[in-house]
């Protein structure tokens, strides 16, 4: 055997050949695992590095979730080699869990799944496959198909595999047949190969009067079923348990200089290197700029203080849920599994918690606290003649550098300023893609044929971690083409509307933060609509309950910078404007409707509108405001009112949204 | 619902503007916290009826108030100069109703049975006492025996005194500071639970339930 890697990932490179090409030119495959092929057919030997091992997943004298893959005569037979055996079964155990709906046939029974798809299907993006140039498939013909075998033979790390066929990825499926190809099998192998490495790292190959078994935690075992327990929560209990953590990594700083923005610095850095670092990496199942989703082990095994020292010692606080579990139990729908797990009679094991890692407290504190973050002790520290208490890691923040130079310089006679935060709210991501998924399955006409019992279990089966994956990554395209649109918008004659003096990024890379010059609402509109239409472009069946948000805090220059960014962290709806006079929150679906229907200054409708939010905030009522609005000489002079009523605004709502987009002599 | 073994003497307290300071420092704008902690009420009732270790916690009734912002220079009398100009949250009452109320619960214990026989009083909290804001009339409701509940705590108080308070279990730690007067003019900083831990204890302290582990 040649002495290569073990490579996880490609246990399913045969999902990247279009069989059906292949079986026109004669050449017959069964499924999408080659063990069995009659490599005759093509000319070529068998491969032989480790990673061609990784093809028995599928074998049938394998496949028993029982079967003990290190000692069996069938797994000796197939894998001579015992350490292949155990990277098998450790891929096993990671593509079992990795997938987006349960293996449900080891559950011992049939269901019936819906119509094989053309390449990949985005729950929230359905025309996504169509828009695609490229096809699907990587190896549709007998020379690509040769060369995919002397990949398999050649290939020497997972990254060069995701960077060679990194387009075909994105667009197949994990699973052809719906509902299971809503995950890019690019996610499905980011999370199989992430989850293997993890499982390897921390178990051990013990071999002992030749007969072998992987041992983690203390906790031997030798198949599938004895790590990760029956699939069934009322069968058999598993013995490795691990954890899935969903960390938000905030901050205690209080803005109140434009250098403490450095902070959203130090915290990217500090996800990014941690995320990219070799020894924590593949704990690292997807992040942004203020999130990670990490796979580890049991607490006895890995602290979690100990793998987020660095954040904490940076003086980040880490609010995080953990869900320990059995490892066919260990699902992203924490409170959802939690919830179906205690309603059974079960006694395997299944936590959720929600905890928060910082830095350690010290009892009292007998002199002075930090300026900026108020929980650290501060020193004594004058700058151009300002005195501050600051501690030494909120100073040595601000000492990183002078962000937003030029928001400082913006000293223009009555100029406003909107700061601006795009936002995906993690924690609500599980839930609205359990909503879609369920909406596929029961409406899509790929699902036609499955009975409606099948469905239910279907839905009840669905696990989204692989499609967060995706999600995230469709996220953080639509902030890069955020970015990039904003500059590409035009004025009426022509010229650039924003430049990169008046729309700042403060922090490089840093796409979910901007802050613009607002001179009149037009300025807050076109960034709005360019939101509004991104979310339509990357995400249109999110746009009635959208995870992504936009806040726009609008204000003078010399606004409290705390006070812009209390509003920001905290955004309710899918936009959010906070103005010095009112806050406006609005989904998707109602900002269309009022940018459609109010449209020009209208003494008389502005008039209305603040006699109806009287009425309301009078009475209380909203029969007694519909009573005014079903005024027949209202009924004829503000049609539009009536309508939006009825899409369930409010008169408050309409009356901010009218405010907001005619108040340019405000800000002239 | 399991009752727990401990009584809280239930006070009222109504106020037409008060601005008890998140504790921001370094910038022009000063937020104010929506309950009243227990360093707060400490200090008020040792300022005001002399009794040096009153444990109580209070929580603005939300329909009764609502925030507006206050714009001041202080003045340094030493250099008989003026600062920069300072905006300060405030809660005033909200429309339809004439005060700002809050319920105030107090560990039943030798200092309170004190508090009461004082009451009904008027004390003052928080900032700009001597602007007006703060003013306070408070006055003795009842006795609450509240159940025992899992949940995100609501206000801030002192780790130390937790106990004292029934929480049997801190969950979720949010830790943060609070001041602790050790007399009129002096005092020091000590470790406290903060809105948003999560905690065993009484239901009166506890805002949202959490039902896992």
């Amino acid at each position: 055997m040649k002495n290569r890697a073990f490579i996880s990932e490609l246990h399913d490179i045969g999902k990247l050949v279009d069989r059906q090409a292949l079986d026109k030119l004669g050449i017959k495959i069964s499924g999408h695992a080659f063990q069995n092929f009659d490599f005759s057919l093509i000319g070529i030997s068998r491969p032989s590095s480790p990673g061609w091992y990784s093809q028995y997943l599928e074998d049938d004298n394998l496949k028993p979730p029982d079967k003990d893959l290190l000692n069996s005569s069938e797994a000796a037979t197939l894998i001579p080699e015992p350490k292949v055996r155990a990277d098998v079964l450790l891929t096993k155990i990671a593509d079992g869990i990795s997938a987006s709906i349960t293996r449900l046939e080891l559950l011992g029974k049939h269901v019936q799944r819906g119509q094989i798809g053309e390449g990949l299907y985005k729950i929230w993006n359905p025309e996504f496959y169509q828009k695609q140039e490229k096809h699907w498939a990587a190896f549709a013909d007998v020379p690509s198909l040769k060369k995919m075998f002397q990949y398999i033979d050649s290939c020497e790390d997972y990254r060069d595999f995701f960077s060679d066929f990194w387009d075909y990825l994105v667009l197949t499926p994990e699973d052809k047949k719906a509902p299971g190809n809503i995950v890019s099998l690019l996610a499905h192998l980011e999370l199989v190969g992430k989850v293997y490495r993890i499982l390897k790292k921390h178990a051990f190959l013990q071999s002992k009067d030749n007969q072998h078994s992987l041992i983690y935690n203390s906790q031997p075992i030798k198949s599938v079923r004895e790590a990760c327990g029956h699939i069934d929560p009322t069968q058999q209990a598993g013995k490795w348990i691990f954890r899935t953590v969903f960390c938000d990594i905030g901050f205690p700083q209080s803005f109140s200089r434009l250098q403490d923005l450095n902070v959203f610095k130090k915290r990217a850095d500090l996800i990014r290197t941690f995320s990219e670092s070799e020894d924590t990496k593949d704990y690292v199942l997807f992040f942004t700029d203020d999130f990670l989703c990490l796979f580890i082990p049991k607490e006895g095994e890995l602290k979690i203080r100990d793998l987020l020292r660095p954040f904490i010692e940076n003086g980040f606080t880490i609010d995080y849920k953990e869900m320990e579990a059995e490892l066919n139990l260990l699902t992203s729908s924490m409170e959802r599994a939690y919830r179906g797990f205690h309603s059974l009679a079960s006694n395997r094991h299944l936590k959720l918690y929600y905890k928060r890692a910082t830095f350690n407290f010290l009892e009292e504190l007998p002199s002075q606290l930090c300026d900026s973050c108020q929980i650290r002790q501060g020193k004594e520290r004058v700058k151009e003649q300002i005195r501050e208490c600051l501690c030494n890691i909120c100073h040595s923040i601000r000492e990183m550098g002078e962000p937003a130079r030029k928001y400082a310089e913006w000293e223009e006679k009555g100029l406003r300023a909107a700061w601006m935060k795009i936002t995906l709210n993690q924690a609500g991501l599980p839930e609205i893609l359990h909503k879609l998924f369920d909406k596929y399955v029961d409406c899509s006409p790929a699902m036609q044929q499955v009975s409606s019992n099948d469905k239910t279990i279907l839905k009840e089966s669905f696990r989204p971690l692989a499609l967060q994956m995706d999600f995230v990554k469709d996220y953080k395209s639509l902030l890069q083409t955020f970015n990039k649109r904003i500059y590409e918008i035009k004025d009426d004659e022509g010229n650039p509307f924003f430049t990169k003096e008046t729309f700042l990024y403060p922090i490089d890379g840093y796409n979910e933060f901007g802050i613009f010059k607002v001179h009149s609402n037009k300025n807050l509109l076109k960034v709005i609509d360019v939101f509004t239409g991104l979310l339509e472009e990357y995400f249109p069946e999110c746009i009635e309950d959208s995870p992504i948000k936009l806040a726009l805090s609008v204000a003078h220059v010399k606004y409290p910078y705390h006070e812009h960014w209390r509003f920001l962290s905290k955004p309710k709806d899918a936009l959010n404007i906070q103005r010095t006079t009112a806050k406006l929150t609005l989904s998707i679906k109602q900002y269309k409707s009022l940018r459609g229907k109010i449209g020009q200054k209208n003494v008389r409708l502005s008039h209305f509108l603040h006699r109806l939010v009287q009425i309301q905030t009078k009475t209380h009522s909203d029969r007694t405001v519909m009573l005014e609005v079903y005024d027949k000489n209202n009924r004829r002079n503000f049609p539009a009112i009536l309508e939006l009523l009825e899409e369930g605004l409010t008169p408050q709502q309409i009356l901010d949204y009218y405010r907001l987009i005619h108040e340019e002599e405000v800000y002239a | 619902m399991h009752k727990m073994d401990m009584t809280f003497l239930l006070l009222e307290l109504r106020t037409q503007t008060v601005a008890v300071g998140e504790r921001v420092k370094g910038g022009t704008f000063r937020p104010c916290v929506e309950t009243i902690p227990t360093s707060t009420l400490k200090g008020s009732f040792r300022d005001h009826f002399g009794l040096q270790n009153v444990k109580a916690i209070g929580f603005f009734r939300k329909d009764t108030y609502e925030k507006a912002v206050f714009t001041y220079s202080p003045f340094d009398a030493l250099l008989k100069t003026s600062k920069l100009p300072i905006s300060l949250e405030y809660l005033k009452p909200k429309q339809g109703f004439s005060m700002v109320i809050a319920d105030i619960y107090v560990v039943k214990d030798e200092a309170s049975e004190k508090l009461v026989k004082a009451l009904p009083a008027e004390v003052s909290i928080g900032a700009l006492k001597s602007k007006g804001f703060g003013r306070c009339e408070i006055k003795h409701v009842g006795e609450v025996k509240p159940a025992l509940k899992v949940g995100y705590l609501k206000g801030r108080l002192l780790e130390e005194e937790s106990e004292s308070f029934g929480i049997v279990e801190i969950i979720k730690a949010c830790h943060g500071y609070l001041f602790y007067p050790t007399s009129q003019v002096s005092g020091m900083y000590k470790k406290a639970l903060f809105e948003g831990s999560i905690i065993k204890g009484p239901e009166i302290l506890i805002d949202e339930v959490y039902e896992y582990d």
